[in-house]
């Protein structure tokens, strides 16, 4: 037999030929990925300065200060402040009356158009003041409302005093009245009330997120509720206890198969079972929050069966040899070592719930409502849908109002990763 | 004796003395399966009471798999198939009647690689008996605690540190704690798996020495791939070759004078 | 061995070795002092006892050899405890045939009582006896103490025992030249002299094997030697 293998001093020479060209490969190699990675970052840093840029101005707006005669015979007539009472009072006119001394209208026409500059929940905004606090009774306070978004884009620039009239949204008449109020120092720029506590409105400058907020946290509690014990139970019955067969593996690839189906057939879904079959009301976060679970559920299962799988078998061993049954095995010792990968895939899926929009158009949670739910039962829309919809209106102040949403949507997806990643750390450190 | 051996078919390949005057475990023509393969040939052998016996042969000689029959912890396993009947204190461990709780709470096992749970020293050895609840209150339980260590030699080193974590042990200290485990719920027989195989030569000693103590309390099977081991712990020693049992006798014997021509030329070293 | 194995067996089993090796010393011993005093009191009954009491060295030989065995098949054991079994095997043969001499000595005493020749010349088989017996008792400490200064000086003492045989050989051949009938005592005092001073040499081969034990290493350096007896022609 001849020899086949090179003698080492020939072998360690083409080792050494060889050696700057694997060098550059490696060096190749770490340029793409360096190159990658900030081709990344920048579309990153991009888009977050872009989304608070725009998004930051969304926080605020511009406020009109006057001052009010607290009259209690005029503002509550009955006076108990009860709705109906303050309903029945003149707070709309008494906030007119405080802008006409100021801007003094001429005539009719004039005058119209003045009432319409103060945002139309000037009234609400009265009776809630004199509600939380009935000493401004009898006094003569000064009090801050929010300006017609038109004025307010006026005043940011965006509607150009040089654009002739008849293409203007707003008249030469309010642009008067605009300065005037402006040299009595009467308009400031201030952080806005309405964005936080404010809820869906037709009037962008008194639009805000509060009943969407409380409407995402309602729906992903009930997809939570329903997906993590699902998801999990699932996943240790395929993984645990289900003997390996034909039909766990027609299981197994259903699951993975789920995972990869457009959102939007989920909420097709809802809609047929949940609300025509089972007649459920349309609106609500108990269904919306059930057909996100449906849509959660798959990456809840695969990502518990990976960690479950994860667990190593000398534990199990451990456990058994020692004779615990199946179902303390898989309570002591499987599902808290694997707790951590669960939490993990479980934050994922609710991080897409809360992006999710078009599975709750279908169930129609694309409805206006202006009121906050309180419970999974009151009709209610979600953040992104909300976002969506402004997004689809109009008016010029609600572009900002869109960014400021989608600032505050990130907040929150943010801090729901946060808490997720100190969950597990917290878990993983017990020992 | 004469009744014992017409309980099995035959026996002409096992050479030595399979029984035992004070068995504890009896196992008769087992055959395991996996699948269609035979991992093991109709094995006969006692276990007697309070005594060290230890499996050696080749790997893959299926004396591991043999070894978990004891316990029946194949059956975790879903394509594994036992054939035969191994009693213990003569009643079958494989009769349907029989539960594997108890049966696994009676015959401990140790395994290859130390396997704590992650979880503090205490809760490791209590774990036994809070599941099968053996302890009264938690004074009895930290007695149990504190007993198991004590006989598994480690409580000098831990009795300080009770409540950190057992995976924060040194290799030899957290087979010792596994030991001490198994100990816990006071078995009758305690299998070991190679307890020995991933530790360095010093703890290795150490384990050996606590199984030749444990072996005046309990009965205990040794599997291991060290016939030095064997040699050194056990008062008897069983002699596996693809599956089959080839020798059984006392460990001297076998170590100076084997019977079969298969033990002598594994134990010299010229196969295996 | 103060300084104990991890396995308690292991000790146990090194124990016992050792123990049995040296009630096998200290019963060779015993038998050697005895059948050089019965050479002196010729007391019939006491020479058949040590004549029947070699039995019992053979057996503690036979034990010490099996459980040498055991120790190496089972245990492995490295270095020092290696060093100490091997040598354990070898003295204990050693012992074994040192108590064979005494009782070859003590069958030729018996053979010298039925000759019955008066003024034996056996001054010299006394001191020779008791150097011998020293030398034992010496090395037996070493043993125990694992001495080796005591035992290199035992191995350096053996000449002396070779001088005295000499000189005794000497002595015995110009007797049975003048003396004829002297001839067959002679020759069984020959052999008598020649196994006490083939005793010693045995007592200095176990002195160079505890040396071993406790150094690891042959003693090998050249030692003094007298016995000329194989050496040369008597006068």
């Amino acid at each position: 037999m001849n020899n086949k293998l090179i003698n080492p001093t020939r072998a360690s020479e083409i080792v050494r030929n060889s050696i700057a060209k694997r060098r550059a490969k490696d060096n190749r190699l770490k340029l793409y990925g360096r190159i990658a990675i900030g081709f990344a970052v920048c579309f990153l840093i991009f888009l977050f300065s872009s989304i608070f840029i725009k998004g930051y101005p969304g926080f605020f707006q511009y406020y009109v200060t006057l001052d009010i005669n607290f009259d209690r015979e005029r503002i509550d007539p009955q006076g108990d402040l009860s709705d109906n009472s303050l309903f029945n009072g003149e707070a709309s006119k008494i906030v007119n009356e405080a802008l006409f001394t100021i801007i003094d209208p001429k005539g009719r026409k004039a005058k119209k158009q003045a009432k319409k500059m103060v945002s139309s929940g000037k009234d609400v905004r009265l009776t809630n003041l004199v509600k939380s606090n009935p000493n401004l009774f009898g006094t003569i306070s000064s009090v801050k409302f929010a300006l017609d978004d038109d004025i307010d884009s006026f005043l940011r620039g965006y509607i150009k005093r040089e654009t002739p009239e008849s293409e203007r949204r707003i008249s030469d008449q309010i642009i008067k009245f605009v300065d005037k109020l402006d040299k009595e120092g009467r308009i400031s720029y201030e952080f806005s009330d309405y964005i936080l506590n404010g809820s869906a409105s037709g009037n962008p400058e008194m639009a805000g997120i509060k009943g969407a907020f409380f409407g995402s946290i309602l729906t992903l509690s009930v997809c939570l509720l329903i997906a993590f014990p699902l998801g999990v139970a699932t996943a240790v019955y395929l993984e645990e206890v289900a003997k390996k067969n034909k039909i766990t593996e027609l299981i197994e690839v259903n699951i993975n198969n789920l995972a990869a189906v457009p959102s939007v057939v989920f909420g097709i879904m809802g809609l047929a079972i949940f609300i025509s079959i089972f007649g459920m009301p349309r609106s609500i976060p108990l269904v919306g929050g059930m057909v996100l679970a449906l849509m959660t559920l798959p990456t809840i299962i695969i990502s518990s069966r990976a960690a479950i799988r994860a667990v190593p078998p000398s534990v199990r061993d451990a456990a058994y040899g020692i004779g615990a049954s199946k179902l303390q095995v898989i309570f002591h010792h499987v599902i808290p070592l694997a707790m951590p990968g669960m939490l993990t895939g479980t934050i994922i899926g609710m991080a897409q719930a809360l992006g999710e929009t078009a599975p709750l158009l279908m169930i129609g949670m694309v409805a206006f409502i202006v009121d906050v739910p309180n419970s999974v039962m009151d009709p209610g829309t979600v953040l992104p849908v909300q976002i969506f919809m402004w997004a689809d209106f109009a008016e010029r102040m609600f572009i900002q109002k869109t960014s400021a949403a989608i600032i505050i949507l990130l907040g929150f997806l943010i801090s729901m990763n946060a808490f997720a990643i100190y969950l597990r750390k917290k878990l993983e450190r017990r020992w | 004796m004469i009744n014992e051996e017409n309980d099995f078919r035959k026996l002409d390949l096992t050479v030595g003395d399979v029984f035992s005057k004070d068995a504890r475990l009896k196992a008769r023509n087992v055959n395991v399966f996996y699948g269609n393969n035979k991992a093991i040939d109709n094995v006969t052998i006692d276990i007697g009471n309070k005594e060290v016996i230890s499996f050696i042969g080749p790997s893959g000689c299926g004396k591991s798999t043999f070894l978990r029959c004891f316990n029946r912890m194949n059956d975790t396993i879903d394509t594994c198939r036992v054939e035969g009947k191994i009693t213990l204190e003569d009643e079958n461990i494989y009769d349907r009647k029989i539960d594997v709780v108890p049966l696994r709470a009676r015959i401990g096992m140790v395994f290859q690689k130390p396997n704590p749970f992650p979880k503090s020293i205490y809760d490791n050895v209590a774990y036994g008996p809070r599941i099968h609840g053996l302890c009264e209150n938690k004074d009895h339980l930290d007695g149990i605690v504190e007993q198991s260590l004590k006989r598994a030699g480690l409580w000098e080193e831990v009795n300080d540190r009770l409540l950190s974590a057992g995976t924060g042990l040194s290799g030899g200290q957290q087979q010792r704690l596994c030991i001490a485990r198994a100990i816990a719920v006071s078995p009758e027989v305690i299998l070991m798996d190679e307890p020995c195989s991933a530790l360095d030569p010093i703890a290795t000693a150490k384990i050996e020495e606590l199984i030749h103590e444990l072996g005046n309390e309990y009965s205990i099977v040794i599997v291991t791939h060290s016939m030095q081991q064997a040699a050194r712990v056990s008062k008897r020693t069983a002699y596996f070759h693809l599956g089959k049992l080839i020798e059984v006798g006392k460990t001297k014997n076998i170590f100076t004078r084997p019977k079969h021509s298969q033990t002598e030329a594994y134990i010299s070293g010229k196969i295996g | 061995m103060d300084n104990n194995h991890i396995s308690s067996l292991f000790d146990k089993d090194l124990n016992k070795l050792n123990n049995n090796l040296l009630s096998l010393g200290n019963t060779a011993l015993d038998q050697f002092d005895k059948c050089i005093n019965n050479f002196g009191t010729q007391d019939i009954d006491k020479i058949e006892k040590v004549i029947n009491s070699d039995k019992i060295l053979d057996d503690l030989d036979d034990k010490v050899q099996k459980l040498g065995f055991e120790i190496i098949a089972l245990r492995a054991p490295q270095a020092a405890d290696l060093r100490r079994i091997i040598v354990a095997l070898k003295v204990a043969t050693i012992f074994e045939r040192i108590g064979d001499y005494s009782r070859n000595i003590s069958n030729r005493t018996k053979l010298l009582i039925e000759l019955n020749y008066s003024d034996l010349p056996g001054v010299n088989i006394g001191k020779m006896g008791q150097k011998t017996q020293t030398m034992f008792e010496d090395v037996l400490e070493a043993y125990m103490n694992e001495d080796d200064k005591l035992a290199v000086k035992v191995r350096n003492s053996d000449f002396k025992v070779d001088k005295l045989h000499t000189e005794y050989y000497l002595e015995i051949i110009s007797s049975m030249q003048r003396n004829k009938n002297f001839a067959p005592t002679g020759a069984h005092l020959l052999f008598i002299a020649k196994n006490i001073e083939r005793v010693a040499d045995y007592v200095t081969d176990i002195a160079e094997q505890v040396y071993f034990l406790v150094n690891g290493s042959v003693l090998s350096d050249h030692r003094p030697k007298a016995d000329e007896t194989s050496l040369k022609v008597p006068d």
